[in-house]
């Protein structure tokens, strides 16, 4: 009974190790020769490349970085505000509805639909276009993210604290925020990841201009560089391992 | 008069909370209302905090008009039925935060909270966090958070209401001493009769949003709608 | 004055973020697909229309996604529970509570990327079968990507969501305090099998139920995983549209559009008549 128990847990953390770990080691080569099952070259010039020299994927690194960052802290603080509004408003839960239904759509296919507009606005191609682009399927997540937070519970201790003498500030300041906290940096992060994996819409809407770190695995699979392929997949897995070393929380964002 | 409510109505869409009140409250003096749950005093404490807005009539305090004075400009404080303690602050912050909104110095707010703590028997607790207390003990620190600031009016929403009979009984004697202590004027809404009779220097009862203030407690007795009638004859039949 | 600002600010971002995006794009699929946008713009026809089902590429697609997104989500849930209930004691603490959130690491490209290199051809899988005997040349390894039983896209899904659901699985257990109503179930002399079949199944997938349907729209979206490990027919609802969209025939693409306009019904159907969002709890 306990063995077989044993076995199924091990089964699961192979699973579970094993994508990390081949990445890691194709990253570490450039030559993988059929049938042998480690590379027949390590090497860390792959590495030394990406840290030293290669500016192209530094850029990449760093414009999805910006991206990411710039996305998600709109997306928490618009969707945090939007959310209030929403949970204590009348009609609640039809407006609910609306933040459901864009977060659900596919987001290529919503790209392809917006394409038009990107286009005319001049906003396709460029790294502005990718971030509204992105704020347009992070936002309604934050929304429906934040709904738990505006809960009765909260609205008390806001009035208690209005009866109590403060103001809206200063409840926000010493009361709300305080509550809000960690709610405000498990969205970020979590949409920190949504926009740090996107690929199709930002593929859709940044024509491949905007190099991201998605855009660049693509590429380099399409040219049958599977050692630089793997090298930015370990690149994009690195920031969500740390946050869920840091907070498991912070990575379990429920998106595709 | 020292409260005094003028013809406040309120509605939700169709359905009438409130039916014209008018209620006068004395100063130092507690009123009790009593009423069953949904009859609207919950309602009516809120428009009296500023926490809702009535359709219709006006609220003055001390002879001033404060109807349209947003909450944190009123001074009114509200209890609630939970005692809805700040959870990341500890029971001493709890009670400092309204001297802390009025930047009152630190000397007089740490001398303040501590003659406060001991009165409320809570010495021992100042450091602990809420979810370290038991529920006698949230509802005398949200007390003490609300007695600090020295408020004109007190509003109280049934807050014994989720405790044990015997904190509850504690509590009741707790609160009719620092009411003379303090010279608390007060609404005390309860669907408890014995706590109604308990807590109020005067009774009001209160039913499908009208209300009926009565002169004394023997007028209270008397009328039949309040139960009292009912439960004084169940215990002489036993 | 504040006081409006305070609900026209919101309401401003929901509408120019949320609202304005949806129905603008919905809007301009669906001109486009009747011949009222875009490039051929001869005004109002249902020939795109006609002609998107006179393919069957379009209908198979659909009815491809669908199942593919079935079997997905079906194989999700079943493994999630029987992992939860044999073994979840053992996931929530130390070292494994951390290994199971790994793959939630994995961007949807990567994870197809990883799968793509482990079960293809020349792939991971296939090497150790040839060095173990099992297989004795690389033609020999039966097809696992682009193939066609869509294994390669399952266990890519099921990698990527398998932890998730495992994880929602536990909180449920946890919360709905399972262990003291199993206990219950059984004082009131239920068997071990009864006590599964007829209370703790039956709140795990209740529970779980919102979570089921909104994952399922999420996988019949999915656009990554059938890009990388798909066949070229049929192709996954998303994969086609953006294909009729890059076309040279220009005829091809107002097919696109009805595919996205299709599709957007489909989800809407699907969210509003499976899902009241009152009753959604979205964190696990």
């Amino acid at each position: 009974m306990h063995k077989r128990k044993a076995i199924i847990i091990c089964f699961i953390v192979l699973c579970c190790i094993l994508p990390l770990l081949v990445l890691f080691m194709l990253s570490f080569s450039f030559r993988w020769v059929y049938p042998n099952i480690l590379p027949d070259v390590f090497t860390t010039d792959n590495w030394a490349e990406f840290l030293f020299r290669n500016n192209s994927l530094q850029n990449s690194f760093f414009t999805s970085l910006l991206l990411s960052i710039s996305v998600s802290f709109i997306a928490t603080i618009t969707g945090f505000i939007t959310a209030k509004w929403i949970a204590y408003h009348k009609r609640k839960n039809l407006l609910l509805t609306l933040a459901y239904f864009p977060f659900a759509l596919s987001p290529v296919i919503f790209a392809v639909c917006l394409k038009y507009y990107f286009l005319k606005l001049g906003l396709a191609g460029n790294i502005q276009g990718i971030i509204i682009a992105q704020l347009i399927i992070t936002f309604p997540y934050c929304i429906i993210f934040f709904t738990s937070f505006w809960n009765n519970k909260v609205r008390s201790y806001e009035n208690v604290s209005y009866t109590l003498g403060s103001t809206g500030f200063t409840t926000f300041k010493k009361i709300v925020f305080p509550l809000a906290k960690q709610f405000l940096l498990t969205c970020f992060f979590q949409c920190f990841i949504i926009s740090w994996f996107e690929y199709g819409l930002t593929n859709v809407i940044g024509y491949g201009k905007v190099q991201t770190l998605t855009i660049k695995v693509y590429q380099f699979i399409g040219e049958s560089n599977i050692f630089y392929a793997a090298l930015c997949s370990c690149l994009l897995i690195l920031p969500p391992v740390i946050l869920l070393w840091v907070n498991k929380k912070f990575i379990l964002q429920q998106s595709r | 008069m020292y409260l005094r409510l003028q013809n406040i109505s309120k509605t939700y869409g169709s359905k009438e909370i409130l039916k014209g009140i008018s209620l006068d409250v004395a100063a130092n003096n507690t009123v009790s209302i009593l009423g069953k749950s949904g009859c609207g005093k919950s309602t009516l404490l809120k428009i009296i905090a500023g926490l809702e807005k009535e359709n219709e009539g006006s609220i003055l305090l001390n002879n001033i008009d404060i109807t349209n004075r947003k909450p944190s400009a009123r001074n009114i404080v509200y209890l609630f039925q939970e005692a809805l303690l700040f959870p990341h602050l500890n029971v001493f912050e709890n009670i400092a935060f309204g001297l802390r909104l009025r930047n009152e110095n630190k000397e007089d707010i740490k001398n303040k909270v501590t003659l406060l703590l001991q009165q409320l028997e809570l010495e021992t607790e100042a450091l602990k966090m809420p979810d370290q207390l038991s529920g006698g003990q949230k509802q005398r620190v949200a007390f003490g958070r609300a007695l600090i600031i020295n408020p004109p009016l007190l509003l109280l929403d049934e807050p014994f209401s989720s405790l044990d009979v015997e904190t509850r009984s504690a509590m009741q004697q707790l609160y009719k001493s620092i009411a003379v202590a303090y010279n608390i004027t007060a609404l005390f809404v309860t669907h408890d009769l014995k706590e109604s009779l308990i807590m109020g220097d005067k009774i009001a009862y209160m039913e499908n949003g009208s209300i009926t203030v009565y002169q004394d407690k023997k007028d209270f007795i008397n009328d039949i709608k309040t139960g009292v009638a009912g439960e004084i004859n169940f215990w002489n039949s036993l | 004055m504040i006081n409006r600002f305070k609900n026209i600010f919101p309401f401003t971002l929901l509408l120019l973020l949320a609202v304005l995006p949806l129905v603008l794009g919905i809007g301009y699929a669906l001109l486009y697909s009747f011949g009222l946008a875009g490039v051929l713009n001869e005004g109002f026809t249902t020939m795109h229309w006609q002609l998107a089902f006179a393919d069957n590429d379009v209908i198979n697609s659909f009815l491809y996604t669908f199942f593919v997104s079935a079997v997905s989500i079906i194989l999700c849930v079943t493994v999630a529970a029987f992992v939860s209930l044999y073994i979840g004691d053992r996931l929530q603490k130390g070292p494994l509570s951390y290994i199971l959130y790994l793959p939630m690491a994995f961007p949807t490209l990567v994870a197809a990327f990883f799968f793509f290199q482990f079960l293809g051809n020349a792939g991971f899988l296939s090497r150790i079968f040839f060095k173990t005997d099992a297989i004795n040349d690389i033609n020999s390894f039966p097809n696992l990507v682009n193939d066609r039983f869509s294994i390669g896209i399952l266990a890519t899904q099921l990698f990527l969501s398998l932890p998730v659901f495992i994880i929602l699985n536990l909180s449920i257990l946890k919360n709905e305090n399972v262990a003291a109503l199993k206990l219950l179930s059984q004082s009131l002399g239920g068997s071990k099998w009864q006590t599964l079949s007829r209370v703790t199944l039956p709140l795990l997938l209740k529970k779980s139920f919102p979570s089921i349907v909104l994952f399922f729209i999420f996988k019949m979206g999915t656009y990554e995983i059938p890009l990388l490990l798909g066949r070229s027919s049929p192709e996954m609802i998303s994969v086609l549209t953006v294909r009729k969209m890059q076309r040279f025939n220009l005829l091809d693409i107002p097919q696109g559009y009805v595919v996205a306009v299709l599709y957007a019904l489909l989800v809407f159907v699907l969210l509003a008549v499976s899902l009241r969002p009152s009753k959604m709890n979205f964190n696990a």
